[in-house]
């Protein structure tokens, strides 16, 4: 019997094929010769007239044109593994163009990805200036890592059956007495450990005893409070009570006037407030500064 | 308008049917290359001859197309072959090319015998 396969493949070299289709299609191609050389015996042809009749009723230059245009007909072999090729300006624009295609190729995943990507990026800008704001950026007065706030750990204040008040960061209020903690019923138990006010006793005490601050001030919210300016409507403002010193603590002067005196600190001697530059813009003409 | 080119057309003819009358034949059934090729010649009357050099360049295209699918099947005593058979894709197209070539042959019969009619 002829040798068919070795017959086609030879006329498969040209084409680049696989080693292993390559393979497949000369037993293919062999095994359609062979029946039909069988075919043509049984018709009565002698095996040698029934081998070049079934060599030459095909065409190879056709068989090769046809097959060339198949994709299977383009086949790259893979390079080996090795080191690693150096950089190139080309491998990145193909590398590029192929991502593009790929993208392109797969809109509702390109519009998904792209959704999750501005979708993430938004939420960590937005916690990323929460941080940055609390945490991360520095206090706008000299040395801000030398100031710090000092207070009473919630289960100190609680052990001590002879506190006078529990609360108020500076002096206290008149008739302001001790805060009960964790009175009502249900409410949650307050964190032993986080800060509380501290009395007004106890801020001088400290005031006095202390060797380890240039200088201390106490603070306490006042709440809401009404300004009254010498020419214009009152309006609700929120401020803070502070200790004379507390622009001391901070290092920080006001643009005009005058900082608090311990004068200011006497009960009696009148209301003196420090306020915000936007506020002194907006009632520049009604507000009265100290000289 | 361009003008259709006679050889063209002719080659795009025979293109189509080749494609159609491969799909058909493997509408009832895996089959081998060879029974391919002698069935046609048969059912045909010998009119339709495919020879080695373009059945199988063909069988190769609808494959990468999707529209068939080969695999070599073994059996006891015989050597291994390549089967092919339809794919549910393929019998969607082939539903299709069976009905635009109806419509063709009806509409070429309609005007080659219109002055009999």
């Amino acid at each position: 019997m002829p040798d068919w396969k070795s017959h086609i493949r030879s006329r498969l070299q040209s084409l680049r094929l696989s080693p292993a289709r390559e393979a497949e299609i000369a037993e293919e191609l062999a095994q359609h010769l062979e029946d039909r050389w069988h075919e043509l015996m049984a018709n009565g042809a002698t095996p040698a007239d029934a081998a070049e009749t079934a060599r030459t009723e095909f065409d190879d230059g056709r068989l090769q044109s046809l097959l060339g245009h198949l994709r299977q007909a383009h086949w790259h072999e893979l390079p080996p593994p090795g080191p690693s090729r150096a950089f190139s300006l080309d491998s990145v624009l193909i590398d590029l163009r192929h991502a593009i295609r790929a993208l392109r190729a797969t809109p509702s995943f390109t519009i998904g990805a792209l959704l999750v990507l501005a979708l993430g990026t938004g939420a960590t800008t937005a916690i990323f200036s929460v941080v940055d704001a609390v945490a991360l950026r520095p206090l706008t007065f000299p040395d801000p890592d030398r100031i710090v706030a000092v207070g009473m750990r919630a289960d100190a204040v609680s052990m001590r059956a002879d506190a006078p008040a529990a609360g108020g960061g500076g002096p206290q209020r008149p008739g302001s007495g001790p805060r009960p903690m964790g009175a009502m019923l249900g409410a949650k138990p307050p964190d032993p450990y986080a800060l509380t006010n501290v009395t007004t006793q106890d801020y001088l005490d400290w005031v006095d005893r202390q060797h380890v601050f240039e200088s201390m001030a106490a603070i306490n919210d006042m709440g809401d409070a009404v300004l009254q300016p010498a020419a214009g409507e009152p309006e609700l403002v929120r401020g803070q009570r502070v200790a004379a010193s507390f622009f001391d603590v901070l290092r920080a002067r006001p643009m005009l006037g005058a900082v608090f005196t311990p004068q200011n600190e006497i009960a009696g001697s009148g209301h003196v407030a420090v306020v915000s530059h936007g506020r002194l813009a907006t009632h520049e003409a009604g507000l009265r500064t100290t000289p | 308008m361009a003008d259709i080119k006679l050889p063209a057309l002719d080659r795009e003819l025979k293109k189509g049917a080749a494609e159609l009358l491969l799909l058909s034949v493997l509408e009832a059934r895996p089959r081998h290359g060879y029974e391919l090729g002698k069935l046609i010649e048969t059912q045909s009357g010998g009119r339709l001859v495919f020879h080695l050099d373009s059945l199988y360049p063909l069988l190769y295209r609808l494959e990468e197309r999707g529209w068939i699918k080969g695999a070599w099947v073994e059996k006891a005593g015989e050597r291994r072959r390549r089967f092919y058979r339809l794919t549910p894709t393929g019998q969607r197209v082939l539903l299709r090319q069976r009905q635009s070539w109806d419509e063709f042959v009806e509409a070429v019969r309609l005007v080659t015998r219109g002055e009999h009619a």
